[in-house]
Protein backbone atom coordinates (compact mmCIF):
# COMPACT_ATOMS: atom_id res chain seq x y z
CA UNK A 1 0.00 0.00 0.00
CA UNK A 2 1.15 3.59 -0.76
CA UNK A 3 2.59 5.45 2.25
CA UNK A 4 3.85 9.02 2.53
CA UNK A 5 7.64 9.42 2.85
CA UNK A 6 8.62 9.54 6.53
CA UNK A 7 10.56 12.81 6.29
CA UNK A 8 7.60 14.67 4.70
CA UNK A 9 6.34 16.96 7.45
CA UNK A 10 2.90 18.50 7.90
CA UNK A 11 4.32 21.97 7.32
CA UNK A 12 5.56 20.85 3.90
CA UNK A 13 2.13 19.50 2.97
CA UNK A 14 0.57 22.84 3.98
CA UNK A 15 3.17 24.62 1.83
CA UNK A 16 2.27 22.33 -1.06
CA UNK A 17 -1.39 23.26 -0.62
CA UNK A 18 -0.53 26.98 -0.51
CA UNK A 19 1.64 26.74 -3.62
CA UNK A 20 -0.96 24.54 -5.29
CA UNK A 21 -3.63 27.18 -4.64
CA UNK A 22 -1.41 29.99 -5.98
CA UNK A 23 -0.59 27.98 -9.10
CA UNK A 24 -4.26 27.02 -9.49
CA UNK A 25 -4.84 30.63 -10.59
CA UNK A 26 -2.24 30.04 -13.32
CA UNK A 27 -3.83 26.68 -14.20
CA UNK A 28 -7.27 28.28 -14.54
CA UNK A 29 -5.74 30.98 -16.76
CA UNK A 30 -4.18 28.32 -18.96
CA UNK A 31 -7.47 26.40 -19.03
CA UNK A 32 -9.24 29.56 -20.22
CA UNK A 33 -7.07 29.83 -23.31
CA UNK A 34 -6.30 26.19 -24.15
CA UNK A 35 -9.80 24.85 -23.52
CA UNK A 36 -12.39 27.61 -23.21
CA UNK A 37 -11.34 29.69 -26.23
CA UNK A 38 -9.24 26.92 -27.86
CA UNK A 39 -6.15 29.09 -28.28
CA UNK A 40 -2.70 27.54 -27.79
CA UNK A 41 -1.28 30.50 -25.87
CA UNK A 42 2.42 30.35 -24.99
CA UNK A 43 2.48 33.87 -23.50
CA UNK A 44 2.12 32.52 -19.96
CA UNK A 45 5.84 31.93 -19.31
CA UNK A 46 6.31 35.67 -19.91
CA UNK A 47 3.15 37.02 -18.32
CA UNK A 48 3.78 35.01 -15.13
CA UNK A 49 7.10 36.82 -14.62
CA UNK A 50 5.55 40.11 -15.79
CA UNK A 51 3.07 39.94 -12.91
CA UNK A 52 5.84 39.03 -10.49
CA UNK A 53 8.14 41.79 -11.79
CA UNK A 54 5.52 44.56 -11.71
CA UNK A 55 4.34 43.77 -8.19
CA UNK A 56 7.90 43.22 -6.88
CA UNK A 57 9.07 46.60 -8.16
CA UNK A 58 6.07 48.40 -6.67
CA UNK A 59 6.36 46.58 -3.35
CA UNK A 60 10.08 47.37 -3.24
CA UNK A 61 9.16 51.02 -3.81
CA UNK A 62 6.93 50.83 -0.74
CA UNK A 63 3.58 50.85 -2.55
CA UNK A 64 0.53 49.07 -1.16
CA UNK A 65 0.79 45.33 -1.97
CA UNK A 66 -2.86 45.39 -3.04
CA UNK A 67 -2.19 48.11 -5.62
CA UNK A 68 0.96 46.25 -6.72
CA UNK A 69 -1.07 43.04 -7.15
CA UNK A 70 -3.79 44.89 -9.06
CA UNK A 71 -1.17 46.40 -11.36
CA UNK A 72 0.24 42.92 -12.02
CA UNK A 73 -3.28 41.89 -13.08
CA UNK A 74 -3.53 44.88 -15.45
CA UNK A 75 -0.09 44.30 -16.99
CA UNK A 76 -0.90 40.62 -17.51
CA UNK A 77 -4.06 41.66 -19.32
CA UNK A 78 -1.98 43.92 -21.55
CA UNK A 79 0.32 41.00 -22.42
CA UNK A 80 -2.79 39.03 -23.44
CA UNK A 81 -3.96 42.01 -25.47
CA UNK A 82 -0.62 42.05 -27.36
CA UNK A 83 -0.92 38.34 -28.19
CA UNK A 84 -4.55 38.82 -29.22
CA UNK A 85 -3.78 41.74 -31.53
CA UNK A 86 -0.95 39.80 -33.21
CA UNK A 87 -3.34 36.92 -33.86
CA UNK A 88 -6.53 38.76 -34.74
CA UNK A 89 -5.18 41.84 -36.51
CA UNK A 90 -2.01 40.51 -38.13
CA UNK A 91 -3.22 36.92 -38.64
CA UNK A 92 -0.14 35.37 -36.97
CA UNK A 93 -0.78 31.79 -35.77
CA UNK A 94 -1.78 31.44 -32.11
CA UNK A 95 1.26 29.39 -31.12
CA UNK A 96 3.64 31.85 -32.77
CA UNK A 97 1.99 34.94 -31.23
CA UNK A 98 2.45 33.58 -27.72
CA UNK A 99 6.07 32.57 -28.33
CA UNK A 100 6.91 36.02 -29.74
CA UNK A 101 5.20 37.92 -26.91
CA UNK A 102 6.79 35.69 -24.23
CA UNK A 103 10.18 36.25 -25.89
CA UNK A 104 9.66 40.04 -25.92
CA UNK A 105 8.43 39.97 -22.33
CA UNK A 106 11.78 38.61 -21.14
CA UNK A 107 13.43 41.91 -22.12
CA UNK A 108 10.49 43.97 -20.82
CA UNK A 109 10.63 42.15 -17.48
CA UNK A 110 14.36 42.86 -17.21
CA UNK A 111 13.62 46.52 -17.96
CA UNK A 112 10.89 46.64 -15.30
CA UNK A 113 13.06 44.94 -12.67
CA UNK A 114 16.26 46.71 -13.73
CA UNK A 115 18.07 43.59 -12.46
CA UNK A 116 17.78 39.83 -13.03
CA UNK A 117 16.18 39.40 -9.60
CA UNK A 118 14.60 41.34 -6.74
CA UNK A 119 14.44 40.26 -3.08
CA UNK A 120 11.89 41.80 -0.72
CA UNK A 121 11.96 39.90 2.54
CA UNK A 122 11.43 42.98 4.76
CA UNK A 123 8.75 44.71 2.67
CA UNK A 124 5.04 44.44 3.32
CA UNK A 125 3.36 41.93 1.00
CA UNK A 126 -0.24 40.81 0.61
CA UNK A 127 0.51 37.97 3.06
CA UNK A 128 2.24 40.09 5.76
CA UNK A 129 0.59 39.73 9.17
CA UNK A 130 -1.94 37.24 7.84
CA UNK A 131 -2.22 33.47 7.78
CA UNK A 132 -0.90 32.59 4.32
CA UNK A 133 -3.14 29.57 3.78
CA UNK A 134 -6.29 31.47 4.77
CA UNK A 135 -5.33 34.43 2.56
CA UNK A 136 -4.65 32.21 -0.45
CA UNK A 137 -7.91 30.29 0.07
CA UNK A 138 -9.90 33.56 0.19
CA UNK A 139 -8.18 34.95 -2.96
CA UNK A 140 -8.65 31.71 -4.93
CA UNK A 141 -12.28 31.35 -3.75
CA UNK A 142 -13.30 34.91 -4.66
CA UNK A 143 -11.46 34.84 -7.98
CA UNK A 144 -12.84 31.52 -9.13
CA UNK A 145 -16.35 32.26 -7.92
CA UNK A 146 -16.27 35.42 -10.04
CA UNK A 147 -14.90 33.47 -13.01
CA UNK A 148 -17.50 30.71 -12.71
CA UNK A 149 -20.26 33.34 -12.58
CA UNK A 150 -18.77 35.00 -15.66
CA UNK A 151 -18.62 31.70 -17.55
CA UNK A 152 -22.24 30.87 -16.62
CA UNK A 153 -23.38 34.29 -17.90
CA UNK A 154 -24.33 35.18 -21.48
CA UNK A 155 -20.82 36.58 -21.96
CA UNK A 156 -19.35 33.28 -20.74
CA UNK A 157 -21.64 31.29 -23.03
CA UNK A 158 -20.35 33.33 -25.97
CA UNK A 159 -16.74 32.95 -24.82
CA UNK A 160 -17.15 29.16 -24.64
CA UNK A 161 -18.89 29.12 -28.03
CA UNK A 162 -15.85 30.57 -29.84
CA UNK A 163 -13.70 27.81 -28.38
CA UNK A 164 -16.01 25.07 -29.59
CA UNK A 165 -17.05 26.33 -32.98
CA UNK A 166 -15.86 29.65 -34.42
CA UNK A 167 -18.03 29.34 -37.55
CA UNK A 168 -21.15 28.78 -35.48
CA UNK A 169 -20.14 31.62 -33.16
CA UNK A 170 -19.86 34.02 -36.10
CA UNK A 171 -23.29 33.15 -37.51
CA UNK A 172 -24.69 33.55 -33.99
CA UNK A 173 -23.59 37.19 -34.00
CA UNK A 174 -20.55 36.72 -31.78
CA UNK A 175 -17.57 38.95 -32.52
CA UNK A 176 -15.02 36.12 -32.55
CA UNK A 177 -12.00 38.43 -32.84
CA UNK A 178 -13.02 40.60 -29.90
CA UNK A 179 -13.94 37.61 -27.75
CA UNK A 180 -10.56 35.97 -28.50
CA UNK A 181 -8.77 39.11 -27.32
CA UNK A 182 -10.92 39.36 -24.19
CA UNK A 183 -10.29 35.67 -23.42
CA UNK A 184 -6.53 36.15 -23.79
CA UNK A 185 -6.57 39.26 -21.60
CA UNK A 186 -8.56 37.48 -18.91
CA UNK A 187 -6.28 34.46 -19.00
CA UNK A 188 -2.99 36.38 -18.92
CA UNK A 189 -4.29 38.71 -16.20
CA UNK A 190 -4.90 35.62 -14.06
CA UNK A 191 -1.49 34.14 -14.88
CA UNK A 192 0.20 37.44 -13.99
CA UNK A 193 -1.76 37.52 -10.74
CA UNK A 194 -0.47 34.01 -10.01
CA UNK A 195 3.07 35.26 -10.71
CA UNK A 196 2.58 38.23 -8.42
CA UNK A 197 1.25 36.10 -5.56
CA UNK A 198 4.04 33.55 -6.05
CA UNK A 199 6.78 36.20 -5.83
CA UNK A 200 5.12 37.76 -2.76
CA UNK A 201 4.83 34.31 -1.21
CA UNK A 202 8.54 33.63 -1.56
CA UNK A 203 9.69 37.28 -1.20
CA UNK A 204 11.71 36.97 -4.33
CA UNK A 205 11.34 37.57 -8.04
CA UNK A 206 13.62 36.22 -10.73
CA UNK A 207 13.43 37.02 -14.43
CA UNK A 208 13.66 33.32 -15.33
CA UNK A 209 11.13 32.02 -12.79
CA UNK A 210 8.49 31.74 -15.50
CA UNK A 211 10.30 28.88 -17.21
CA UNK A 212 8.01 25.85 -17.23
CA UNK A 213 4.89 27.74 -16.06
CA UNK A 214 2.90 26.43 -19.02
CA UNK A 215 3.88 22.82 -18.35
CA UNK A 216 3.08 23.09 -14.64
CA UNK A 217 -0.28 24.71 -15.49
CA UNK A 218 -1.06 22.02 -18.05
CA UNK A 219 -0.08 19.30 -15.57
CA UNK A 220 -2.55 20.75 -13.06
CA UNK A 221 -5.29 20.95 -15.69
CA UNK A 222 -4.88 17.37 -16.92
CA UNK A 223 -4.59 15.91 -13.41
CA UNK A 224 -7.69 17.85 -12.36
CA UNK A 225 -9.69 16.84 -15.42
CA UNK A 226 -8.71 13.21 -14.95
CA UNK A 227 -9.33 12.93 -11.24
CA UNK A 228 -12.27 15.30 -10.73
CA UNK A 229 -14.63 14.93 -13.66
CA UNK A 230 -17.12 17.82 -13.36
CA UNK A 231 -19.77 17.51 -16.05
CA UNK A 232 -20.91 21.13 -16.33
CA UNK A 233 -18.25 23.06 -18.22
CA UNK A 234 -17.67 26.19 -16.08
CA UNK A 235 -17.35 23.92 -13.02
CA UNK A 236 -14.32 22.22 -14.63
CA UNK A 237 -12.44 25.23 -13.22
CA UNK A 238 -12.78 23.56 -9.82
CA UNK A 239 -10.93 20.53 -11.16
CA UNK A 240 -8.02 22.83 -12.17
CA UNK A 241 -7.77 24.00 -8.54
CA UNK A 242 -7.80 20.47 -7.12
CA UNK A 243 -5.42 19.34 -9.90
CA UNK A 244 -2.95 22.07 -9.02
CA UNK A 245 -2.95 21.16 -5.30
CA UNK A 246 -2.55 17.46 -6.13
CA UNK A 247 0.31 18.24 -8.51
CA UNK A 248 2.21 20.09 -5.76
CA UNK A 249 1.61 17.27 -3.28
CA UNK A 250 2.76 14.66 -5.85
CA UNK A 251 5.91 16.70 -6.51
CA UNK A 252 6.62 17.06 -2.81
CA UNK A 253 6.23 13.33 -2.31
CA UNK A 254 8.48 12.66 -5.32
CA UNK A 255 11.15 14.98 -3.93
CA UNK A 256 11.14 13.03 -0.68
CA UNK A 257 11.56 9.72 -2.44
CA UNK A 258 15.36 9.48 -2.30
CA UNK A 259 14.99 5.82 -1.37
CA UNK A 260 13.79 4.96 -4.88
CA UNK A 261 16.52 7.08 -6.46
CA UNK A 262 14.53 10.23 -7.32
CA UNK A 263 16.53 13.46 -6.94
CA UNK A 264 15.66 17.19 -7.05
CA UNK A 265 17.02 17.51 -10.59
CA UNK A 266 14.44 14.93 -11.76
CA UNK A 267 11.55 17.36 -11.15
CA UNK A 268 10.94 18.19 -14.83
CA UNK A 269 11.31 14.53 -15.80
CA UNK A 270 8.68 13.49 -13.23
CA UNK A 271 6.34 16.34 -14.25
CA UNK A 272 6.60 15.39 -17.93
CA UNK A 273 6.08 11.69 -17.27
CA UNK A 274 3.11 12.48 -15.04
CA UNK A 275 1.43 14.56 -17.78
CA UNK A 276 2.06 11.83 -20.36
CA UNK A 277 0.66 9.16 -18.04
CA UNK A 278 -2.48 11.16 -17.27
CA UNK A 279 -3.06 12.05 -20.94
CA UNK A 280 -2.60 8.44 -22.08
CA UNK A 281 -5.07 7.09 -19.54
CA UNK A 282 -8.24 8.38 -21.20
CA UNK A 283 -10.79 6.19 -19.51
CA UNK A 284 -13.09 7.93 -17.07
CA UNK A 285 -12.15 11.57 -17.66
CA UNK A 286 -12.77 14.37 -20.09
CA UNK A 287 -9.14 14.55 -21.25
CA UNK A 288 -10.00 17.71 -23.15
CA UNK A 289 -6.39 18.78 -23.68
CA UNK A 290 -5.31 15.32 -24.78
CA UNK A 291 -7.85 15.30 -27.56
CA UNK A 292 -6.97 18.75 -28.90
CA UNK B 1 -36.18 44.40 -52.58
CA UNK B 2 -35.00 42.65 -49.46
CA UNK B 3 -31.76 41.30 -50.90
CA UNK B 4 -29.85 42.81 -53.78
CA UNK B 5 -26.60 41.53 -55.23
CA UNK B 6 -25.12 43.90 -57.80
CA UNK B 7 -22.37 42.78 -60.17
CA UNK B 8 -20.72 40.48 -57.65
CA UNK B 9 -17.30 39.14 -58.65
CA UNK B 10 -15.37 36.74 -56.39
CA UNK B 11 -12.01 35.70 -57.85
CA UNK B 12 -12.89 33.62 -60.89
CA UNK B 13 -15.81 31.89 -59.19
CA UNK B 14 -18.65 34.43 -59.31
CA UNK B 15 -18.76 36.52 -62.47
CA UNK B 16 -20.79 39.75 -62.41
CA UNK B 17 -23.59 38.01 -60.56
CA UNK B 18 -26.78 39.99 -60.03
CA UNK B 19 -29.71 38.80 -57.94
CA UNK B 20 -32.79 40.50 -56.50
CA UNK B 21 -34.97 38.82 -53.89
CA UNK B 22 -38.29 40.36 -52.87
CA UNK B 23 -39.54 40.43 -49.29
CA UNK B 24 -41.35 37.19 -48.44
CA UNK B 25 -40.07 35.41 -51.53
CA UNK B 26 -38.52 31.90 -51.51
CA UNK B 27 -35.71 31.61 -54.03
CA UNK B 28 -34.06 28.28 -54.74
CA UNK B 29 -30.65 28.20 -56.40
CA UNK B 30 -29.71 24.89 -57.98
CA UNK B 31 -26.29 24.10 -59.34
CA UNK B 32 -23.71 21.37 -59.73
CA UNK B 33 -20.60 21.09 -57.59
CA UNK B 34 -18.12 23.84 -58.38
CA UNK B 35 -20.77 26.18 -59.82
CA UNK B 36 -20.07 28.75 -57.08
CA UNK B 37 -23.05 28.10 -54.79
CA UNK B 38 -21.09 28.07 -51.53
CA UNK B 39 -19.11 31.15 -52.61
CA UNK B 40 -22.43 32.89 -53.17
CA UNK B 41 -23.61 31.77 -49.71
CA UNK B 42 -20.36 33.03 -48.15
CA UNK B 43 -20.68 36.38 -49.92
CA UNK B 44 -24.21 36.92 -48.63
CA UNK B 45 -23.51 35.66 -45.10
CA UNK B 46 -20.29 37.69 -44.86
CA UNK B 47 -17.86 34.78 -44.55
CA UNK B 48 -15.96 36.23 -47.53
CA UNK B 49 -15.92 39.61 -49.24
CA UNK B 50 -16.46 40.09 -52.98
CA UNK B 51 -13.66 41.51 -55.16
CA UNK B 52 -16.22 43.66 -56.88
CA UNK B 53 -19.91 44.54 -56.55
CA UNK B 54 -22.15 45.17 -53.58
CA UNK B 55 -24.63 43.40 -51.30
CA UNK B 56 -27.71 45.23 -50.03
CA UNK B 57 -30.23 44.17 -47.38
CA UNK B 58 -33.36 46.33 -47.20
CA UNK B 59 -31.55 48.96 -49.23
CA UNK B 60 -28.58 49.07 -46.83
CA UNK B 61 -25.12 48.34 -48.21
CA UNK B 62 -23.65 45.48 -46.14
CA UNK B 63 -20.77 44.57 -48.48
CA UNK B 64 -18.09 45.45 -45.94
CA UNK B 65 -20.07 44.46 -42.85
CA UNK B 66 -18.55 41.67 -40.69
CA UNK B 67 -20.30 38.30 -40.60
CA UNK B 68 -21.34 38.58 -36.95
CA UNK B 69 -22.94 41.97 -37.60
CA UNK B 70 -24.95 40.58 -40.55
CA UNK B 71 -26.33 37.81 -38.37
CA UNK B 72 -28.90 40.21 -36.89
CA UNK B 73 -30.62 40.21 -40.29
CA UNK B 74 -29.34 37.09 -42.01
CA UNK B 75 -29.94 33.76 -40.35
CA UNK B 76 -27.92 30.89 -41.79
CA UNK B 77 -28.08 27.11 -41.77
CA UNK B 78 -24.81 25.47 -42.77
CA UNK B 79 -24.20 22.35 -44.85
CA UNK B 80 -22.68 20.34 -42.04
CA UNK B 81 -24.84 19.96 -38.92
CA UNK B 82 -21.62 19.58 -36.88
CA UNK B 83 -20.58 23.08 -37.93
CA UNK B 84 -24.03 24.56 -37.31
CA UNK B 85 -24.36 23.42 -33.69
CA UNK B 86 -22.12 23.02 -30.66
CA UNK B 87 -21.93 19.38 -29.61
CA UNK B 88 -20.48 20.16 -26.18
CA UNK B 89 -23.42 22.38 -25.21
CA UNK B 90 -27.01 21.48 -24.44
CA UNK B 91 -29.91 21.97 -26.87
CA UNK B 92 -31.07 24.87 -24.68
CA UNK B 93 -27.63 26.54 -24.72
CA UNK B 94 -27.44 26.21 -28.51
CA UNK B 95 -30.87 27.77 -28.91
CA UNK B 96 -29.97 30.50 -26.42
CA UNK B 97 -26.83 31.42 -28.37
CA UNK B 98 -28.83 31.56 -31.61
CA UNK B 99 -31.54 33.70 -29.97
CA UNK B 100 -28.99 36.09 -28.48
CA UNK B 101 -27.66 37.08 -31.90
CA UNK B 102 -30.05 40.02 -31.96
CA UNK B 103 -32.16 39.89 -28.83
CA UNK B 104 -31.74 39.96 -25.07
CA UNK B 105 -33.24 37.40 -22.72
CA UNK B 106 -35.37 39.16 -20.13
CA UNK B 107 -37.62 36.44 -18.77
CA UNK B 108 -36.07 32.99 -18.53
CA UNK B 109 -39.35 31.06 -18.21
CA UNK B 110 -40.86 32.81 -21.21
CA UNK B 111 -37.85 31.96 -23.35
CA UNK B 112 -37.98 28.28 -22.36
CA UNK B 113 -41.63 28.17 -23.46
CA UNK B 114 -40.74 29.93 -26.71
CA UNK B 115 -37.97 27.41 -27.47
CA UNK B 116 -40.28 24.50 -26.63
CA UNK B 117 -42.91 25.88 -28.97
CA UNK B 118 -40.35 26.21 -31.79
CA UNK B 119 -38.96 22.71 -31.21
CA UNK B 120 -42.41 21.14 -31.13
CA UNK B 121 -42.88 22.26 -34.75
CA UNK B 122 -40.33 19.76 -36.03
CA UNK B 123 -41.92 16.82 -34.22
CA UNK B 124 -38.73 15.16 -32.98
CA UNK B 125 -39.56 15.45 -29.28
CA UNK B 126 -36.52 17.68 -28.75
CA UNK B 127 -38.64 20.03 -26.65
CA UNK B 128 -38.51 17.47 -23.86
CA UNK B 129 -34.74 16.98 -24.18
CA UNK B 130 -33.60 20.60 -23.88
CA UNK B 131 -30.99 19.88 -21.22
CA UNK B 132 -29.44 17.07 -23.25
CA UNK B 133 -26.07 17.58 -24.92
CA UNK B 134 -26.21 18.06 -28.69
CA UNK B 135 -23.50 15.39 -29.11
CA UNK B 136 -26.18 12.81 -28.25
CA UNK B 137 -28.27 13.77 -31.30
CA UNK B 138 -28.06 12.12 -34.72
CA UNK B 139 -26.94 14.07 -37.81
CA UNK B 140 -30.54 14.59 -38.95
CA UNK B 141 -31.68 15.73 -35.51
CA UNK B 142 -28.76 18.14 -35.34
CA UNK B 143 -29.60 19.60 -38.74
CA UNK B 144 -33.25 19.94 -37.70
CA UNK B 145 -32.06 21.72 -34.56
CA UNK B 146 -29.90 24.05 -36.74
CA UNK B 147 -33.06 24.93 -38.68
CA UNK B 148 -34.94 25.75 -35.50
CA UNK B 149 -31.95 27.73 -34.23
CA UNK B 150 -31.93 29.77 -37.43
CA UNK B 151 -35.54 30.76 -36.89
CA UNK B 152 -35.45 31.79 -33.22
CA UNK B 153 -35.41 35.53 -32.62
CA UNK B 154 -35.70 38.14 -35.33
CA UNK B 155 -34.24 37.95 -38.82
CA UNK B 156 -34.99 39.23 -42.32
CA UNK B 157 -33.48 36.53 -44.53
CA UNK B 158 -33.15 32.80 -44.01
CA UNK B 159 -30.13 31.43 -45.84
CA UNK B 160 -29.92 27.66 -46.36
CA UNK B 161 -26.68 26.22 -47.72
CA UNK B 162 -27.11 22.66 -49.05
CA UNK B 163 -28.67 21.61 -45.78
CA UNK B 164 -29.00 17.97 -46.82
CA UNK B 165 -25.57 17.56 -48.45
CA UNK B 166 -24.03 15.86 -45.42
CA UNK B 167 -27.01 13.55 -44.77
CA UNK B 168 -28.13 10.17 -46.13
CA UNK B 169 -31.25 9.96 -48.34
CA UNK B 170 -33.67 8.97 -45.57
CA UNK B 171 -32.46 11.64 -43.15
CA UNK B 172 -32.32 14.12 -46.01
CA UNK B 173 -36.04 13.55 -46.73
CA UNK B 174 -36.85 14.04 -43.05
CA UNK B 175 -34.89 17.31 -42.92
CA UNK B 176 -36.56 18.54 -46.12
CA UNK B 177 -39.98 17.79 -44.64
CA UNK B 178 -39.05 19.75 -41.52
CA UNK B 179 -37.74 22.58 -43.69
CA UNK B 180 -41.08 22.79 -45.55
CA UNK B 181 -42.91 22.97 -42.21
CA UNK B 182 -40.62 25.70 -40.87
CA UNK B 183 -40.67 27.75 -44.08
CA UNK B 184 -44.48 27.53 -44.26
CA UNK B 185 -44.75 28.57 -40.62
CA UNK B 186 -42.21 31.41 -40.72
CA UNK B 187 -43.36 33.13 -43.94
CA UNK B 188 -40.02 34.94 -44.20
CA UNK B 189 -37.73 35.65 -47.14
CA UNK B 190 -35.67 32.58 -47.88
CA UNK B 191 -32.75 31.81 -50.15
CA UNK B 192 -31.86 28.13 -50.41
CA UNK B 193 -28.87 26.73 -52.22
CA UNK B 194 -28.80 23.10 -53.29
CA UNK B 195 -27.24 20.68 -55.77
CA UNK B 196 -30.24 18.35 -55.48
CA UNK B 197 -32.61 18.98 -58.41
CA UNK B 198 -35.42 17.05 -56.68
CA UNK B 199 -35.82 20.02 -54.30
CA UNK B 200 -37.04 22.14 -57.23
CA UNK B 201 -40.47 20.55 -57.00
CA UNK B 202 -40.68 20.97 -53.24
CA UNK B 203 -39.73 24.60 -52.69
CA UNK B 204 -39.48 28.01 -54.05
CA UNK B 205 -41.46 30.78 -55.65
CA UNK B 206 -38.55 30.99 -58.06
CA UNK B 207 -35.83 28.55 -59.05
CA UNK B 208 -32.56 29.76 -60.49
CA UNK B 209 -29.86 27.70 -62.07
CA UNK B 210 -26.23 28.40 -61.23
CA UNK B 211 -23.58 27.62 -63.82
CA UNK B 212 -19.98 28.85 -64.04
CA UNK B 213 -20.53 31.52 -61.41
CA UNK B 214 -23.61 33.00 -63.05
CA UNK B 215 -27.34 32.68 -62.49
CA UNK B 216 -29.80 31.76 -65.19
CA UNK B 217 -33.40 30.53 -65.38
CA UNK B 218 -36.96 31.76 -65.10
CA UNK B 219 -39.41 31.93 -62.26
CA UNK B 220 -42.55 29.83 -62.10
CA UNK B 221 -44.58 32.63 -63.64
CA UNK B 222 -42.12 32.64 -66.59
CA UNK B 223 -40.72 36.06 -65.77
CA UNK B 224 -37.07 36.68 -66.53
CA UNK B 225 -35.01 36.68 -63.34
Amino acid sequence: MFTLPKDLEMQEIIMSIELGLIFSIVAVGIYLTFKTINFADMTCDGSFVLGAAVSSVYIKMGASPFIATFLALVFGGLAGLATGILNVKFKIKDLMCGIIVAFILYSINLRIMNAPNITFIEEVTIFSGRNTLTSVIIIVFVLNLALILILFSVFGLRLRAIGYNKQFAAISGINVKLMTIIGLMLSNAMIALGGSLFSQYQGFCDVSQGFGTLVIGLASVVIGEKMFAFKKEPLIILSCIFGSILYRIFMNIALHSDSIGIKTQDLNLITGLMIIAVMIVKKGGNNALATQ
Amino acid sequence: MLLQLNDICVKNILKNLTLNVKKGEFVLIVGANGAGKTTLFNTISGASSPNNGSVFINGRDITLLDRHKRSAQISSVLQDPRAGTIAEMTIFENLKLAYLRNRCIKKYRKIVEYFKEKLSLIGLNLENRMNEYVRNLSGGQRQALSLVMATVGDYELLLLDEITAALDTRTSDMVMEITSKIVANEKKTCLAITHDQSHMNLFGDRTLKMENGQLSGFDKRSEPC
